[in-house]
């Protein structure tokens, strides 16, 4: 199979279906949407791409989706909703999350694509991870902290930090969140790092970004700014 | 409530600053600016950016150094396609310890001609958009200090809807009466004294109608609402001629 967009008739489509997985007569999927049709138009490449993706690591589906992006040589890949939502579309039997035999799709935001709205498209399990991994693919080592876990789990950390374009643009803010929460040694996230500390890193950061431009700073001088409930996950030689 | 800044960041006024677009705001945007900083009292050790910011997309540019005049030209801005909804903040930073000195936020280019885009300078900018994920024909779009009124792209050009009776004695009242309830549910400045806010420019237009400012103590502000809509809507003349309209069997 080849990769598809999906036309607005195929997003819409898809809506209705993931609607009705919320309700008690729920839709069968909508196999058009996996074909050329009115739902659907062929951009190329060989779906394959997306069944060898590690599904159960964000930092290499997003690494994976960054190669299949150019391997299908999309030009303004962040834009494609219809691209996005098709290969969401795809994966969906391993994406959704089930229980008691029923799929739970949650919101519609993690699987149809909003590239005009950025509070909606940081919730999309791939496009989201993928731009963020084509934006600092030059510190991946630092994403790790961000893109641990399965795709399907965000987890608190990434809902609290991509939720802020300005935060999730800046590689210096990439490298202090490496600093504060992941465990060097053992290649881990630091206990705490993704419950309270998230939310109060969050809350700080919104106060001192009237005050500093954190793009003009480096990671560790981000670190040096936050408050005494931080220092046991600073690392200045202790 | 009054705010107060604690800062100690300056405000850089929207007369100081030009950014002035070489093209058309459909074309990859190639812009012209320059910052007037004389009064400000600003290091002249302090770096001058610009950033640019549409819907996902990102830019940031540095001016140059503090100077009564910091200019720079022809500033091609390859991360967005054109300059619709594009706006840009001018911030004056002391890059050896990331302090903000001064800014200036939500500022909109000028044509050619230096001319702002007509569909900015109002107080409630139209843009089309893509809104199947939200099963809506339009809504209102926030980001930061700005509104939004986005139109389904589907119903054709964006000139054509605004024009349209629908548009202007449906659509537009409710959208306005919308923000405006956005506005007045939550704490606002009653000294209107930020241009800038959100809310103040939304308080000031409704100040400017004849709709006084609402009262920060009131139960609720429905009786406000309801009066600063009924000015809209005089405003937008639309009403009779609708009932005309429709008193001919347009309903289908």
């Amino acid at each position: 199979m080849k990769f598809f967009s999906l036309t607005g008739q195929g997003i819409e489509s898809f809506i209705q279906y993931l609607d009705s997985l919320k309700t008690e007569n729920p839709l069968p999927f909508p196999q058009e949407l996996m074909v050329s049709s009115e739902y659907a138009k062929e951009i190329g490449g060989d779906a394959r791409w997306l069944d060898a993706l590690d599904l159960t690591d964000r930092l290499k589906t997003a690494k994976g989706l960054d190669e299949i992006v150019h391997k299908l040589g999309l030009r303004s890949a962040e834009r494609d909703k219809g691209f996005w939502t098709w290969c969401s579309a795809y994966l969906f039997d391993k994406l959704c999350k089930s229980s008691g035999g029923r799929y739970k799709p949650g919101e519609l935001a993690i699987w149809v694509a909003e590239p005009d709205n950025w509070k909606r498209y940081y919730r999309h399990y791939l496009a989201s991870i993928w731009q963020v991994y084509a934006a600092h693919k030059n510190i991946e080592d630092q994403l790790v902290v961000l893109l641990k876990g399965p795709v399907n789990t965000p987890g608190e950390l990434w809902g609290q930090i991509a939720a802020n374009q300005k935060l999730i643009t800046n590689p210096s803010m990439i490298g202090a969140i490496f600093h504060l929460f992941w465990d060097k040694k053992n290649n881990e996230r630091k206990r705490g790092a993704g419950g309270i500390y998230s939310r109060r890193l969050s809350q700080v950061l919104k106060q001192f970004e009237r005050t500093y431009d954190f793009y003009a700073m480096q990671p560790d001088d981000l670190v040096r700014l936050l408050p005494r409930e931080f220092e046991k996950f600073k690392e200045f030689g202790i | 409530m009054k705010r107060f800044n604690y800062t100690g960041r300056k405000k850089i006024l929207r007369d100081d600053i030009s950014i002035r677009l070489r093209g058309e705001f459909s074309e990859k945007p190639v812009v012209d600016v320059s910052v007037e900083l004389a009064d400000y009292k600003l290091s002249s050790e302090s770096t001058v950016f610009l950033e640019g910011q549409s819907k996902t997309r990102f830019s940031r540019e540095v001016l140059g150094k503090v100077s009564s005049s910091v200019r720079k030209n022809a500033i091609t801005l390859k991360e967005f396609d054109d300059a619709d909804g594009l706006s840009f903040r001018i911030k004056v930073v002391d890059e050896s310890g990331g302090l903000m000195e001064a800014i200036a936020e939500n500022i909109k280019p000028h044509d050619k001609e230096n001319k702002p885009d007509q569909n900015h300078k109002s107080i409630l900018p139209v843009a089309s958009a893509d809104l199947s994920s939200y099963g809506v024909l339009w809504r209102v779009n926030y980001i930061d200090q700005s509104a939004t009124l986005q139109i389904e792209q589907g119903l054709g050009s964006k000139d054509q809807v605004v024009r349209s009776l629908l548009f202007r004695g449906f659509i537009l009242p409710a959208a306005m009466r919308q923000i405006l309830a956005k506005i007045v549910s939550s704490e606002w400045d009653t000294e209107l004294s930020d241009p800038d806010d959100l809310s103040t420019r939304w308080l000031l237009f409704a100040k400017q109608l004849g709709a006084g400012t609402p009262d920060e103590n009131a139960e609720d502000h429905e009786d406000w609402l309801d009066d600063t809509v009924r000015l809209i809507s005089s405003r937008i003349n639309v009403r009779n001629q609708i009932i005309g309209e429709f008193d001919s069997g347009v309903w289908k």
